[in-house]
């Protein structure tokens, strides 16, 4: 099989991702994960919005001194609202998952760190590269293809 | 009143989404799914569903900025109020809506649509050698061409296309390449008829189409006649396309200067 471990030369992949938005998943989208993810923990060719150890250090900081102020909380939100927006879900399930988010407390947007294995993933399962070059995109993945490594 | 305050929402949320591809692709590409086409047809349905007034003229003024806009620093800064603008509208219209019950029902349907949407994008189990190869193949094309979205299966006139490559921005004039993927391409005969259905599948696309036809096995030295279309050998083992074969390629699609600007080293 052609994996991506081959294909990309690396064994896994790291991605940061919020509670919220895996419990959203796990909820609505069949415990099936959207997630970008680079080869590396620290791609340092890759921009800081791109790069899974610097998200996950930012995002942490924030929630743990409640820096409900901090762009990245804005960000995070609008990215979880335009995420739900462009899916398949009603819009009244879409409108109730938005206000969900605006008013969800600080710890839920606590981070985790995902190491994918990317030795059982086949190649045609990605769907996207991004902005950066060490920047791809899964749409399916599932709780037995990751690793959480930090919390 | 519940169900028109949250169409509204998804409408504004969309129109939101419609100005966030047009100034940041990238970030557009982050958050959703949804091609330009799906975008816009979903927002058309709901401006329909919802008769809303103010809607319409939001779509105008986003394709107004980006039509009518030369300053390209400008025309991504109204564009970003358009996008705040609207996802601000859009968060308020949906503090409107009741929350509906967490019924077993409606979460296992909505489930259900996604995993239908999963199962027809990512067939698993069905992805046979000869897919294999037009997927990495199209991969590492599209290393080489980063303002290029891929499509395979792509279905068109009865016909299902191998590979679709396309712009990003249809607006421009960079063409569309078509990918038919072979075994082998060593036979003359083979090539011919290779040719031929090439031909007719990019057909539909108009006289610039670029066709490719891929495959792990060329003939050597061979080159093909005619300016828009190109043999393409792919090694899976390398994941290396022929460099010259690709650079002839690259030049017909970006022009010789782009093609060193897009350059990109091997994944």
């Amino acid at each position: 099989m052609s994996t991506l471990a081959k294909h990309l030369n690396q064994p896994y992949g790291y991605s940061c991702q919020c509670w919220l938005a895996v419990d959203i998943a796990n909820r609505f989208f069949n415990y099936t994960y959207r997630a970008w993810f680079s080869t590396e923990l620290n791609p340092v060719g890759n921009g800081f919005s791109s790069n899974p150890l610097v998200i996950f250090e930012d995002l942490d900081k924030v929630v743990k001194t409640n820096d409900f102020n901090h762009g990245r909380v804005d960000q995070l939100k609008t990215r979880l609202c335009n995420w739900v927006l462009g899916s398949s879900l009603s819009p009244v399930r879409t409108a109730n998952l938005i206000s969900e988010i605006m008013s969800a407390p600080m710890p839920a947007l606590r981070p985790q760190l995902w190491k994918i294995d990317l030795s059982n993933i086949h190649v045609s399962r990605i769907v996207n590269l991004g902005q950066f070059y060490n920047e791809y995109q899964l749409r399916d993945l599932v709780r037995q293809e990751i690793e959480v490594i930090a919390q | 009143m519940s169900d028109m305050a949250a169409q509204k929402a998804k409408l504004f949320g969309l129109l939101g989404l419609r100005a966030l591809f047009e100034h940041d692709r990238a970030e557009f590409e982050r958050v959703a799914d949804l091609s330009r086409k799906d975008l816009d047809r979903a927002i058309r349905s709901l401006i329909d569903e919802t008769k809303d007034e103010e809607a319409p003229s939001v779509l105008d003024e986003i394709q107004e900025i980006v039509q009518g806009t030369d300053n390209a620093g400008q025309a991504g800064y109204l564009l970003r109020q358009i996008q705040q603008v609207s996802l601000r509208k859009a968060q308020q219209l949906a503090l409107l809506v009741p929350p509906i019950s967490n019924s077993d029902e409606y979460i296992e349907n909505s489930n259900r649509d996604d995993i239908r949407v999963s199962q027809r994008e990512f067939p698993a189990g069905l992805i046979d050698g000869q897919q294999e190869v037009t997927r990495l193949a199209v991969m590492a094309i599209l290393r080489r061409l980063p303002s290029y979205s891929a499509k395979f299966n792509f279905r068109i006139d009865n016909r299902e296309l191998d590979a679709l490559i396309e712009p990003d921005d249809s607006s421009s004039n960079l063409p569309v390449v078509v990918v038919e993927t072979k075994s082998r391409l060593v036979d003359l005969g083979r090539i011919e008829q290779a040719m031929l259905q090439l031909k007719r599948n990019m057909k539909p696309f108009g006289q610039h189409a670029i066709g490719i036809l891929l495959s792990g096995v060329v003939r050597p030295n061979f080159r093909l006649e005619g300016q828009n279309i190109f043999l393409l050998r792919y090694n899976i083992e390398t994941n290396a396309l022929d460099y010259e074969q690709f650079s002839a390629i690259s030049t017909a699609v970006l022009g010789r200067e782009s093609y060193q600007r897009s350059k990109r080293p091997n994944i």
